[in-house]
């Protein structure tokens, strides 16, 4: 199924195109069936993602981290690798980030940043090693590395060891001690949380699609996944390809959450349970797996979790912006495994 | 009563007749082989008897019953039971458990385990097969796999058995003690068929024998009344002795052979002339299956030779042509003009100048989602002119491209199509221009079944650019099962059989010496 899923659609665009704008009306006709007035729910909709610098700037925050999400998991598409790591790479990557982001030096936000990449790298070459060296399918590894990550850090390390001192009796004050200002993301506009998490992370996507189009490097891991036999036989070390493009597929994941950590958490909170992770999943699929769709993806789908915030105050629940979600990556994901299945019962 | 009767059987794919009006005959008791080249329309024939295709027109019966055409289970009900050559088992079950797996004895709606054991060991005893029952079916090797379809089939009722290919698998002392139990299952009246590309397996078990030649039933003879060389020659559709035509099937004029022939002859007037290019020494390894692939193969190739591998299928190729590429650990030793351990990679074999158009394109040869200058580009993907330092050179690359698709008339001539949406032979075509004029002059060309499934043309035009590597010099090996290709192009024909040697021939020998090679039949005439 993963070949399916994320074989390259003939015309990805219209297709993501298409499941966009019918995701859009079905949640209309949702919003209709419960009840309450679709239109004011549209418009506060707009108006949380884009009505001025403070919306713009919620949802740059929100696309930045699922542009880089959704990278980590095209990168490990193009290797036919499917990364449900993403989550527990963030996790590494925010803790890294809190961690080294403590030092005052004028360097600490690229250490900070270096750091958090390292970290989620390196918990994305465990299961491309374990794949290449005992054939563990990547898909149950990652998923149990998630919830490793989740009780190491969140159980133990930010509860323990690494907890703010005098912390731990107060919830809202629970977590790491606070990163130095040196570790900030700087912000630009003023009524804004805009940071240059967004412009770093256009400019990640850029480098990959860079990486993946333009080198030969990218090619080899592109000829990988899609045909790694062939890949293989053409002398291209393929179980090095794969370790190399997990550990960058979790780098990338890593950055993600630092830039949670340095841009808006300031420190490594004592709850941070953030799912995006897992969205990097359906950007990613909405993206056609491209760096370029991934990019638009995330920003679409970064407004319309910046805009749910809104959606209360009409009496929705926020969590109606994941139906649209769904039904978006559900339009896409569907077809791919569908339209084979549908092809050979006619056959 | 016939056991299994087929009458007028026709079976289309497309416009062409797969089995073309075969009328065919068991009996209970009685052992009827199935022989033929492949694609001769045994195994079409076989799934049209068990129903697993439905027949365009032809009648099945079953112990005098007219059995629904393509209805699998009215043909298990009338007793059809089929061993197919890849077995269809649980590893992790037991052998008994394997066995009763979707027909279970039940015992107040729970399994009958003690019952079910019993009857399969039952079973076994009485055909004299021996199988520990309460083995995992993964702990044991392939004939005793084998055994176990085959007791699977009689303790279900099979009254017909049906072999695919049964000996295949299996080494020669295993094949004798299925032969055996063969014989066992008609003494005790049931109807075997058995299909077989070995002919003297065949003569051994069989009583009667037929022969399927291009979907059409050739002859029925009993064993007593035929020969290894009379049912070769029925099988191959030729009187054997006659001079073969080598543009059969190919487009290649004999005389274009004659002509190479003197050409390699000037080729060899040079100093060089009698150094080996490739030495291979007791090259031996294991088969994907854990059995011996090669068994201690030695040859040599010349610059500029053409060395044909012929072989009935599976007595070594596929290792020897992965071996050779560095897709397979052998141990001997492999040297490419002296120098040792060219193919301990594919990477390490391709840097020496080791070019293989493999067997299995799709899978080996190309990315199918991949667009066709990139799978020209694949294996050179880090030098001129498809790259530039670390990044790929569009321009470079296209320009190549379109130069190896216009040479090699690779159709739609468009770099950008989709290596996957190609006809195959067209990927075949991508393919040859790839390893062959893709980069430098290959040293060490490995070619298997270079022509399969293509036209005239297209075969054409592979065989010229093998010959143009051996003109530059390459020492090309050429694994084929068309003795009329191998005869086309080789210099020598090395017989494998078994993994080893069986012999060397001239390429101008004929069907009967090459086929004795072949069955081993033969001991080794001349040795390279």
């Amino acid at each position: 199924m993963r070949e399916k899923l994320f074989a390259p659609a003939r015309d990805p665009l219209w297709s993501a195109l298409a499941a966009v704008l019918v995701s859009l009306l079905v949640s209309f006709l949702a919003i209709a069936a419960t009840g309450r007035d679709p239109l004011a729910g549209f418009g506060n909709l707009a108006v949380g993602a884009l009505a001025g610098p403070g919306p713009l700037g919620e949802t740059a925050i929100k696309s930045a981290v699922l542009i880089l999400t959704g990278l980590s998991v095209a990168i490990a598409f193009t290797v036919g690798l499917f990364n449900i790591g993403a989550e527990g790479q963030l996790i590494w990557g925010g803790l890294a980030a809190a961690v080294v982001g403590r030092l005052d030096s004028p360097v600490a936000l690229p250490l900070a940043l270096a750091a958090a990449a390292l970290a989620g790298g390196g918990w994305g070459f465990i299961p491309g090693i374990l794949k290449v060296r005992r054939g563990v399918h990547e898909v149950i590894s990652t998923i149990l590395l998630n919830w490793v990550a989740i009780h190491l850090v969140h159980g133990w390390l930010v509860a323990g060891p690494l907890a703010a001192a005098g912390g731990g009796a107060s919830i809202s004050v629970a977590g790491t001690e606070p990163i130095s200002h040196a570790a900030w993301l700087p912000r630009f506009v003023t009524g804004s949380r805009l940071d240059l998490g967004f412009p770093l992370a256009l400019l990640i996507a850029a480098a990959v699609w860079f990486l993946l189009t333009r080198t030969a490097r990218g090619f080899e891991w592109r000829a990988v996944g899609a045909g790694a036999e062939a890949a293989h036989a053409s002398g291209i070390p393929s179980g090095r390809r794969v370790c190399e493009a997990m550990a960058l597929s979790g780098a990338l994941a890593g950055l993600a959450g630092a830039l949670l950590i340095l841009g808006t958490e300031h420190k490594y909170p004592g709850v941070f349970r953030t799912g995006y992770g897992f969205d990097g999943i359906a950007v990613a699929l909405l993206g056609g797996g491209t760096a370029a769709g991934t990019a638009v993806a995330g920003v679409f789908f970064g407004a319309i979790r910046a805009g749910a915030t809104r959606l209360q105050l009409v009496g929705i629940h926020p969590s109606f912006a994941e139906l649209i979600q769904g039904i978006a990556v559900l339009l896409v994901a569907a077809p791919r495994i569908f339209l084979p299945l549908w092809k050979r019962l006619r056959a | 009563m016939k056991a299994l009767e087929l009458s007028a059987i026709v079976k289309r794919f497309g416009g062409l007749a797969a089995v073309d009006g075969v009328s065919l005959a068991v009996a209970p008791g009685e052992v009827l082989a199935l022989v033929g080249e492949n694609g001769a329309g045994k195994s079409t024939l076989i799934s049209v008897a068990c129903g697993l295709y439905q027949a365009d027109s032809g009648s099945v019966r079953a112990f005098d019953r007219e059995l629904p055409l393509g209805d699998p289970r009215a043909a298990i009900d009338a007793g059809l039971g089929v061993v197919y050559q890849h077995f269809m088992l649980v590893g992790p079950l037991t052998v008994w458990e394997n066995v009763v797996l979707g027909r279970e004895p039940r015992r107040f709606g729970a399994l009958d385990a003690a019952r079910a054991r019993r009857e399969v060991a039952e079973a076994a005893q009485r055909f004299g097969l021996s199988l520990e029952v309460d083995a995992r079916i993964e702990t044991l090797g392939v004939g005793a796999q084998q055994r176990v379809e085959i007791v699977k089939q009689l303790w279900r009722g099979a009254r017909v058995l049906i072999l695919a290919d049964p000996t295949a698998v299996l080494s020669p002392r295993e094949a004798n003690e299925l032969g055996k139990t063969v014989r066992a299952l008609a003494a005790d009246g049931r109807a075997v068929i058995f299909i077989s590309h070995k002919l003297r397996e065949v003569l051994a078990v069989a009583d009667r024998i037929a022969v399927l030649r291009r979907g059409k039933l050739v002859q029925v003879t009993p064993r007593t009344e035929t020969s290894a060389a009379q049912l070769a020659e029925a099988v191959m559709g030729r009187p054997l002795g006659a001079e073969p035509d080598a543009a059969a099937g190919l487009g290649v004029p004999a005389t274009e052979r004659l002509t190479l022939g003197l050409s390699s002859r000037d080729d060899h007037g040079n100093a060089n002339a009698n150094l080996s290019l490739l030495e291979a020494r007791d090259l031996a390894c294991l088969s994907d299956r854990g059995r011996p692939g090669l068994r201690g193969l030695s040859f040599d190739i010349r610059r500029g030779e053409v060395l044909g591998v012929a072989g009935v299928d599976g007595n070594g190729q596929s290792e020897l042509a992965e071996a050779l590429t560095g897709l397979r650990r052998a141990t001997g030793s492999l040297r490419l003009g002296g120098a040792d351990g060219f193919a301990r990679t594919p990477a390490s074999a391709r840097k020496a100048g080791v070019v293989h158009l493999p067997e299995d394109r799709h899978r080996r040869a190309l990315c199918l989602p991949l667009s066709v200058e990139e799978n020209l580009a694949l294996g050179r993907q880090r030098d001129a002119p498809y790259a530039r330092g670390a990044l790929i050179d569009r321009d470079g690359r296209r320009a190549k491209a379109h130069e190896l698709v216009r040479d090699y008339d690779v159709r739609p001539p468009d770099p950008l199509a989709r290596a996957g949406d190609l006809s195959g032979g067209n990927q075949q075509k991508l393919v040859a221009a790839r390893e062959l004029a893709g980069g430098a002059p290959p040293r060490l060309v490995v070619a298997v079944q270079p022509t399969r499934g293509l036209d005239l043309g297209a075969s054409r035009r592979v065989h010229d650019a093998l010959r143009d590597a051996r003109k530059q010099g390459a020492a090309v090996l050429i694994i084929s099962l068309d003795l009329d290709e191998l005869r086309a192009v080789s210099d020598r024909i090395l017989v494998l059989f078994d993994g080893s040697q069986a012999g060397i021939a001239a390429p101008d020998a004929s069907d009967e010496e090459l086929g004795r090679l072949m069955l081993g039949t033969a001991t080794s005439t001349a040795h390279a």
